[in-house]
Formats: structure tokens, C-alpha cells, sequence
């Protein structure tokens, strides 16, 4: 084929898609050329022979596998999953793994540090009592201290006749009265000249030693 | 013959058109998750999925699953559809790419064969080795062996029917470009043929 056409050329041709101009010349050059009608005429029964392959009909059991296999899959695809599948996407849901480790190591951080804070705070000696310094009496005043009266608030101790007593001995140093977190108890110690004998006693809400 | 008859006797061009209100209706449902209603369009569908997958693969076993891995993957991405146009010709885009990930896996799995065949296997060639009653399964063959975007083209406006400007819109091409890989289709496919004349005389 020494025409100056192609193959292709023809295979366009003959299912008429090219431009009408170029049809017409085709159609002229083939009914004069044998050898490009040969090839023609080739390609058209090729192409019979292709739309043959359009009659082809498909068994009824095919579609019914198909059918049958799709929707299967797709039932299973959406069959609920494990009890301990759907507890682990009920605790992550919407979470991917390493956003989920982040937010525990996050919450057991905060944790910890309340538990310091709260450790700390517990460690600290729970002391609301309120520190009288007055002079002390002597060892000897100390240990002859009468009760102090019901009535007396802890701090007005040092007021009180009993502190005021110990705080006119000459040889005590220092008083200090303490009550801790108890309303009706009160704890007095007692400093003396020698720093190795320090007195305590403890008084209750009735001025009562105890 | 007369040269008209030739070209006269092409294919009928298929309109696209509306979407019916019903189609659309199935569509919406399915997407939200209806299963049923997604039953339905496999039902409407699958007789043509199947088929264009037979004759793009030339395989009725491989089309079946081909046209089972095209309606999971329509389900799987359903949401992606935009239900105002046909749903047949997102189908046939899904199958066109489906049975071209299903011919990769065949010639790999070609390949390995050809690797490990033992040298007393005969030749698989089909036109040398099957009997000339299977002209047909030949032409599938032959239809099969070309390569993936002359197959599509070939397919869809030869066999198929469609309009060149139909099969270069589901083939996201031109109409240039579809024209010339048919054109170069329809000359190795007459080669095949000659072949297979050749082969039977």
C-alpha cells in the first residue's frame, strides 16, 4: 500500500468518522486503488466479526453469582463487629492511637500532679493554733498552773488569769499556747532556762488538763 | 460492495439523558446507607458491568470478579457520586479501572508462569493452540491483549456503542485521542484475525 494512506486512516473510514470531504476522497481513491479497497474491505469484516461479540448474552446464574457474592461481602462489612472491638472504638471513638496514648499520659500527668499537691498539703502540719509569746513562767509556776476557766477563747489564753500567772514567773523564757484544728482543745508548752526541758500539757474545752 | 454500505452500517449513538427522579431517589437512599436501594441499582447495573468487564478482560471468570470488585467499590465510595448525573457511566469508569488493575495482576501473574513454566508445558499462545471452534473466545483474546487505553476506547464505541465523544468523556480524554487509539485498535485487531483466518486454513 503505497498510497499515502494508512491503516488507521481506513479504520476511520470505515466506520465513517472522518470529516465528509475527506470521506468523499476516500471513497474515490478506493474504488480506483485494489489494494487499499482490499484492505477496506479487510478491516469492515474484521469489524462485523467485533460487533458479533454485542450479541453475547450472559447467563442468568453469572448475574445471580455476582448478585448473590456482592451482597454478601457487603453483609459482612456490616455485620457489628466483637464485643471487645466495640468496646475498645467505644473508648477511642474517633480516635486514632497515638491521640488516644497522648490523652492518657496527659490525664495520669495531671493526675499526679494533684496527688502531689494533695500529698504535700497533707504533709504540712495542720497548725491554725495561734502562737502567744510571753514571758514564761518558771518550771515550778508551769507545773502549779490552775485549770483555765471554761469560758476562755484559745486566744485569749495568754489573757487568761492562769497564763497571766505564768507569764509573771521571773525564770521562764517563752509560753507558747497551741490549739489545733479541735475547738475545745488546747495545747500549752512551756520553754524553760534549759533548752533541753521543754513542758507540755494539753487543756480541754473546759480548761481542764487532760 | 459498495464503499457506503460500509461506513452506513456503524453504530447508533446512545443519548445520555435526565436522570430519572426515581434513579435519583435509589441513589439518596443507598448513599445513606439503604442497602436495599443499593441492591436495586446492582440489580439495574450489573448485566452491564459484567458484560463490558467480560469483553475488557476476555475472561468471563476474571469479569466476575471484576464486576464483583466494581460494585463493592461503588458501594465503598458511593458518597463521592454526584447523583445528578448517570450512574451508568461512573459505573463503567469504575469498570474501566478495575479491569486495568485486574490486567496488571494478569500479566504479573502471567509472567511468574512464564518464569517457572516447565519447558514440556505447550505454548499458551491462543491462536496457535485452541481449537477454530473458539473464534470467538479468540477475538476476546485478542481483544484483551491490547493494551489498556486502546482496549477501553475499542470497547466502548466498537462493541459498546457509545459516541467517541461519550467514551472520551468516561475515559477523561479527546475526541482526537480516543479516535486515534481506535483506529490503531481496529488494525491489530484485524491483524489477530487475519491471524487466526491464517491459523484455521
Amino acid at each position: 500500500m503505497n498510497c499515502g494512506y494508512s491503516e488507521e486512516y481506513f479504520a476511520l473510514f470505515i466506520e465513517g468518522e472522518l470529516p465528509s470531504t475527506e470521506m468523499h476522497d476516500v471513497e474515490l481513491h478506493i474504488a480506483s486503488c485494489d489494494s487499499c479497497r482490499e484492505v477496506t474491505v479487510d478491516l469492515w469484516q474484521s469489524q462485523e466479526f467485533v460487533r458479533t461479540l454485542r450479541s453475547d448474552s450472559l447467563n442468568s446464574s453469572v448475574l445471580a453469582n455476582v448478585h448473590v457474592s456482592v451482597m454478601n461481602q457487603l453483609a459482612n462489612r456490616r455485620r457489628p463487629p466483637e464485643w471487645w472491638i466495640q468496646t475498645e472504638r467505644a473508648l477511642f471513638a474517633g480516635f486514632r492511637w497515638k491521640y488516644a496514648l497522648a490523652g492518657v499520659a496527659s490525664l495520669v500527668l495531671v493526675c499526679g500532679i494533684a496527688l502531689g499537691i494533695l500529698w504535700k498539703l497533707h504533709k504540712t502540719p495542720v497548725n491554725t493554733a495561734q502562737t502567744l509569746k510571753v514571758d514564761a513562767p518558771a518550771l515550778s509556776a508551769a507545773i502549779s498552773i490552775p485549770p483555765i476557766p471554761r469560758s476562755t477563747p484559745v486566744n485569749r489564753v495568754a489573757s487568761a488569769p492562769a497564763a497571766r500567772r505564768v507569764a509573771d514567773a521571773p525564770q521562764a523564757k517563752q509560753l507558747t499556747a497551741t490549739t489545733n484544728d479541735y475547738p475545745h482543745t488546747t495545747m500549752v508548752k512551756l520553754f524553760t532556762d534549759d533548752p533541753s526541758i521543754v513542758i507540755y500539757w494539753a487543756l480541754d474545752g473546759n480548761g481542764e488538763m487532760q | 460492495m459498495e464503499v457506503a454500505t460500509l461506513w452506513m452500517s456503524g453504530i447508533e449513538p446512545k443519548r445520555e439523558g435526565a436522570v430519572p427522579v426515581e434513579i435519583t431517589a435509589l441513589l439518596e437512599r443507598a448513599i445513606a446507607g439503604d442497602i436495599s436501594a443499593f441492591e436495586q441499582i446492582l440489580k439495574l447495573h450489573q448485566r452491564r458491568v459484567l458484560m463490558l468487564s467480560w469483553r475488557l478482560l476476555g475472561n468471563l471468570d476474571d469479569a466476575q470478579d471484576s464486576a464483583q470488585e466494581v460494585f463493592l467499590r461503588a458501594f465503598k465510595y458511593l458518597h463521592r457520586l454526584d447523583t445528578s448525573k448517570p450512574v451508568e457511566a461512573w459505573l463503567v469508569r469504575i469498570t474501566i479501572n478495575v479491569c486495568r488493575d485486574f490486567g496488571r495482576q494478569r500479566q504479573r501473574r502471567q509472567k511468574l508462569e512464564s518464569e517457572y513454566r516447565s519447558p514440556d508445558k505447550t505454548d499458551l499462545n491462543p491462536f496457535t493452540d485452541v481449537a477454530s471452534g473458539e473464534k470467538r473466545e479468540m477475538l476476546r483474546q485478542a481483544i484483551a491483549s491490547l493494551p489498556h487505553k486502546e482496549r477501553a476506547a475499542f470497547v466502548l464505541r466498537d462493541i459498546d456503542g457509545l459516541p467517541t465523544a461519550e467514551v472520551a468523556a468516561i475515559l477523561k480524554s479527546t475526541e482526537t485521542t480516543v479516535r486515534s487509539q481506535i483506529s490503531i485498535a481496529r488494525v491489530k485487531i484485524r491483524k489477530a484475525i487475519e491471524q487466526l483466518q491464517g491459523g484455521r486454513s
